[in-house]
């Protein structure tokens, strides 16, 4: 005996049953801020709901919202988000060098979040943007120094690790190696001061010296 | 059933959508609820410092109608409201119409007029007049209101005249609680904020806080005169965007005062505020005028512990001025949040004008750090964890219960860009989380302090020479005490202090030490204390009108001594040094240059005019005139010599800060009285601690009247105040005027009043005022215009005295007050004795009242009481009372055997 379909009825009985419970799980999901500070979840959902409070809106704070979407995204490697903030800052029109991204390497490497000087602001996370055009994997080394406290840490994709300055004098080195970017792809990684320390009227963190790529 | 399966496989659409709909109705009702609290938002017009609400987005509707979902689920499954938790129960009816128009036009509407209402608390029943209250939103935007409570004039609610029973905004609900709780143990004037359950016409409207006003009832509750009470809650933002609240008085409302004509006159906050905002030298004598810093202390340092941010720059202050004392205390009110972090770099989680006026001064900030450290001895962790589960399961049952509970959600109003802060239902697991957290924020606020009162060094540059120099740096946080020294040379020799800073030795220079050296190191001992110092550091705060635009932070403070030998001086070791805050021991260590003392914002030490020497001023025998007031500081002592009379101008006044000796005899005695007869001179006043121990034997005063000093005016012609041990013998209080009282003690335990004689003062003879364990012994109070000894908030007894003729009362024993009579005497008096306001007296069967027109009168006669007097007597022997020998109104309590205590005369 052939099975009989359900009738449309009974699908629409099923589909109300199973949405009814993906609904209330759905309003009970964490927001974005409860997840942990300077987790994934929570900067990507930020940049997520910040993008869409300045995206097409005459709000007068779009502007920094739509700066702050993009320099999560940015931390968090998501470049598809990322792109829509920058393209979003663009129609608002902020684009080029207000939107505050240096190129540190033509094609390869640019920084967001470094003053005229190259220093971090406070503990205030500075991105990284490393792009690999070439057809071999490849890795980057970035220097950095500090007058400042030795703690400082680095945040990548999905993770955040601490790392120390070294130095017998007042100025202190470190450096961090960014993961590895595949032929053709985008990594970012994120740095800061674990503590500032004041110059004259400015709250510093660590100073960016150089990259140095490396196979 | 496979045949009921069968047909719902079958089932018609049409069919299908009749039983889907219930599912999308509650879908529907669930997303529609979380728009409408959505919407309630972002309609409120006015938000946090003006901000607009932000474009919609699904992501804040998605938090609204969660919170309401989550709402209801503890809605269905909370348990009924417990009735025998322990925790007491405010029930207040309102009508409909009433709760109508309150809720008419939020938030004008909550606040515009009083409604009546009838409150049921415990065996408490009353109409009273009730409306919403608070100024911010969560108040009265959200389901649960917070309410003023008013009473009816002449009776008052457990001796308040009104109180608030708020919603708690924050998600423990009892930090409040165990922070006014701790401020009343530690000694700072704080209201009382205590869990309730909450009744409105009948229906469980949650856990609430009955929170006491910051006004007069709070302060006499306390066992304080009543004075001025101001609250700075607001100030315009200066050039820089900080508040100016500290700036200007204006912005200071009066919310008490001494009395009605006082209302108006804001000279006490004036000066307050010109002290703080002025000259810091000129703070520094302010201080030791007219604070009370042991309340200070114990205020800032429950700020310190629990990394308080509320008291800033321009919110939640509230300070009494005691008119009495003329010293300034701070209230505990609204204290907010506790940190979770500890971040201070210098004690306090938010800096303030009051506060960091006080830390410029090194000594000063000292007392604030050894108060904190008393009270991290007081409150360790585990003692704070303890106090904490204590309050949370007396809440527990009516927590649960509540399905209103909510809390404002200040991380959700930053996230999610709105205007204005939500208050959203705060589930079990939540407040338990949050418990968690603030007990672990806790440790960590305790162990930062606790290392921080810890951080005590010293480093020193010895630079040997024919004046050798020492040059030590005070570093940390906590001031070093100095006791020793270990000098190794040959010679006489001398240890200088730098007091002018001036680099060299010269006569300004204070000698320390002396010792003589013979080759073998030699211990000197030293007081002296070395105080570190603080610096501005430039910081950026997200709400620079309430935070500033800097921090304050150690730097090093420098002292240089110059070691004077006229042989020489070989080696300095052995520095004695201790943290004095901690006691903990601290080692001094040689280095080739000291730390720079960093652009240093403190007043270092040495700047500060020392206190004059301790000394004797002896007045006498003979005749002494005195043409203007004269004053003596603490550290005077002054004496009046036997047979002296001291003739003062008009106005005149003696004010003495120490001791007072005026032993006369009775062959020799001492006389106070006017320089030119028909001129009143002032007054004789000893004010403060530093009078403590003074003696007036066989001493006359006569024709003095008020004085006027320091933001105090004594009404008294003898007036001593906030003292203790004070004995005052065989002496005559005469006719005093344009003043009260002929003599007047505020504020002064043990003190003894014995064979003396009050006669004619203008209006009471003796007034106590707030005095505990005074005697007065063998004296006679005769003639004076209204009472002959008027006790006020008083512990007193009285023996073998005796009151004939005064104006009013013989005694009057007023405003909780207790009086122990005994073996004493009336007569002729308006009223014997009269029993007042809470007041109790014990009169004994020897004593007696004879001729009055009433003999003693108990009633009711502050509206802020809640009951009459009290008389407790054996026996009463009162006869020819012209009106009757004992009235009392309903609100006192007499001998329930009163008539046959009576006995023989008089009239019921």
């Amino acid at each position: 005996m052939r099975p009989r379909l359900p009738s449309p009825g009974f699908c629409y009985v099923v589909l109300t049953a199973a949405a009814f419970p993906w609904f209330f799980d759905y309003l009970d999901r964490p927001m974005f801020f409860e997840h942990p500070w300077e987790s994934r979840p929570r900067d990507v959902g930020e940049a997520r709901y910040l993008l869409g409070l300045g995206q097409d809106s005459a709000d007068p704070r779009r502007i920094g919202w739509l700066r702050r979407a993009h320099e999560l995204a940015l931390r968090r490697s998501e470049f598809e988000l990322a792109e829509a903030a920058r393209a979003a800052l663009a129609a608002a029109g902020v684009a080029g060098e207000a939107l505050g991204v240096r190129e540190l390497s033509p094609g390869v490497a640019w920084a967001l979040g470094l003053d005229a000087e190259g220093w971090t602001t406070g503990t205030q996370l500075a991105t990284f943007v490393l792009h690999n055009p070439t057809a071999e994997p490849r890795r980057a080394i970035l220097h950095f120094s500090t007058g400042g406290s030795e703690d400082a840490r680095c945040v990548t994709a999905d993770r955040t690790e601490w790392f120390k300055l070294t130095g017998d004098g007042a100025k202190k080195l470190g450096t961090v190696r960014a993961p590895t970017v595949s032929p053709g792809a985008r990594v970012a990684i994120s740095v800061g001061a674990g503590a500032a320390f004041a110059s004259g009227e400015k709250q510093l963190g660590l100073r960016f010296e150089r990259i140095e790529l490396v196979p | 059933m496979l045949r009921i399966l069968a047909r719902f496989w079958r089932i018609p659409l049409r069919y299908a959508i009749l039983v889907a709909l219930p599912l999308q109705m509650l879908v529907v009702w669930a997303a529609l609820r979380g728009y409408d609290a959505y919407a309630r938002l972002r309609d409120y017009e006015s938000g946090f410092f003006s901000a607009a609400p932000p474009p919609f987005h699904v992501e804040q509707w998605r938090y609204f109608a969660r919170d309401q979902y989550r709402k209801d689920l503890c809605a269905l499954l909370a348990p009924a409201m417990p009735a025998d938790d322990g925790l007491e129960t405010f029930s207040l009816s309102v009508t409909h119409d009433s709760l109508a128009s309150l809720n008419a036009d939020l938030p004008k509407s909550g606040s515009a007029a009083d409604h009546p209402a009838l409150l049921e608390a415990g065996d408490d029943k009353m109409l009273v007049m009730a409306r919403y209250m608070g100024e911010n939103h969560w108040h009265w935007l959200f389901p649960q209101k917070s309410w003023r409570i008013k009473t009816k004039a002449g009776n008052p609610f457990r001796d308040r005249r009104a109180f608030n029973l708020r919603n708690a905004p924050s998600r423990l609900v009892i930090d409040e609680t165990l922070i006014t709780r701790l401020s009343r143990e530690i000694g700072v004037l704080s209201p009382e904020v205590e869990p309730v359950k909450f009744l409105l016409n009948g229906t469980y409207g949650g856990l609430y806080l009955r929170w006491d006003l910051a006004d007069e009832t709070l302060v006499r509750r306390a066992g304080r005169m009543p004075g001025s009470i101001y609250q700075g809650e607001s100030g315009p933002p200066d050039a820089e965007g900080v508040s100016s609240l500290f700036r200007s008085a204006r912005y200071w409302q009066k919310a008490a005062s001494r009395n009605a004509e006082q209302a108006a006159n804001q000279a006490d906050i004036a000066a307050f505020i010109a002290a703080i905002d002025g000259d810091p030298v000129e703070f520094r004598a302010f201080v030791d005028r007219h604070f009370d810093m042991r309340a200070f202390a114990g205020y800032i340092a429950i700020d310190r512990l629990f990394g308080g941010r509320h008291h800033d720059y321009n919110r939640n202050h509230r300070i009494y001025f005691d008119p009495y004392k003329g010293r300034f205390e701070p209230i505990q009110w609204n204290f907010g949040d506790w940190h979770h972090a500890y971040t201070q770099r210098s004690f306090d989680a938010t800096e303030q004008p009051l506060s960091t006026a006080l830390k410029r001064h090194p000594d000063v900030e000292l007392l604030l750090q050894q108060r904190l450290f008393e009270l991290t001895r007081l409150l360790p962790p585990a003692e704070l964890e303890r106090r904490l589960d204590e309050l949370v399961a007396a809440i527990a049952p009516a927590l649960l219960a509540d399905v209103q509970r909510d809390a404002c959600n200040w991380t959700a109003m930053d996230e999610l860009e709105l205007h204005a802060v939500p208050s959203v239902h705060v589930g079990q697991e939540e407040f338990l989380t949050e418990l968690q957290n603030r007990k672990a924020g806790f440790r960590q606020l305790h162990a930062g302090a606790s290392r921080d009162l810890e951080n005590s060094r010293c480093d020193y540059v010895f630079t040997a020479g024919p004046v050798g120099q020492l040059d030590l740096a005070s570093i940390g946080h906590v001031a070093q005490d100095w006791s020793g020294l270990s000098v190794r040379g040959q010679g006489d020799f001398a240890l200088f202090q730098d007091t002018n800073l001036d680099g060299r030795l010269d006569d300004q220079d204070r000698m320390v030490a002396q010792a003589r050296l013979a080759g073998e190191p030699v211990r000197i001992g030293l007081r002296e204390r070395l105080y570190p110092g603080l610096r501005k550091v430039p910081t950026v705060n997200d709400r620079v009108l309430l935070h500033g635009r800097f921090d304050l932070a150690p730097t090093p403070l420098h002292y240089r001594y110059f070691l004077r030998c006229d042989g020489r001086v070989d080696e300095v070791a052995g520095f004695e040094l201790k943290n004095a805050v901690t006691g903990s021991p601290v080692t001094a260590r040689a280095v080739a240059s000291l730390p720079p003392s960093v652009e240093p914002w403190s007043v270092h030490p040495w700047r500060i005019p020392p206190r004059p020497p301790v000394a004797t001023v002896t007045f006498g025998p003979g005749v002494v005139e005195i043409l203007e007031t004269r004053r003596f500081e603490r550290e005077i002592e002054v004496r009046f010599a036997p047979g002296t009379t001291v003739r003062l101008g008009p106005g005149v006044s003696l004010l003495c800060f120490g001791k007072l000796v005026a032993a006369g005899t009775a062959a020799a005695p001492i006389a106070f009285e006017p320089l030119e007869p028909g001129k009143p001179w002032g007054a004789l006043v000893l004010h403060g601690q530093g009078t403590a121990g003074s003696r007036l034997s066989h001493c006359s005063w006569r024709d003095g009247s008020i004085a006027q000093h320091d933001l105090m005016t004594r009404t008294g012609m003898v007036s001593i105040i906030d003292s203790h041990d004070i004995v005052l013998e065989h002496s005559h209080v005469g006719a005093n005027h344009v003043g009260d009282d002929g003599m007047h003690w505020g504020y002064v335990t043990d003190g003894e009043i014995r064979d003396c004689r009050f006669e004619g003062a203008r209006m009471d003879a003796l007034d106590l005022d707030i005095c505990e364990r005074v005697r007065i012994l063998r004296c006679e109070f005769a003639h004076s215009g209204n009472d002959g000894a008027d006790l006020m908030v008083s512990k007193v007894e009285i023996a073998d005295c005796r009151f004939t003729r005064n104006g009013d009362k013989g005694v009057s024993v007023g405003e909780g007050s207790r009086l122990r009579l005994a073996r004493s005497r009336f007569s002729g008096c308006v009223t014997g004795i009269e029993i007042k306001d809470s007041s109790v007296a014990v009169v004994d069967a020897t004593s007696s009242i004879d001729g009055c027109q009433t003999g003693i009168n108990l009633y009711r006669k502050n509206l802020g009481y809640s009951h009459g007097g009290t008389l407790q007597a054996e026996s009463l022997d009162i006869t020819n009372s012209v009106k009757a020998a004992v009235s009392h109104d309903p609100l006192s309590t007499v001998p329930a055997n009163l008539q046959q205590l009576l006995g023989r005369g008089g009239n019921p």
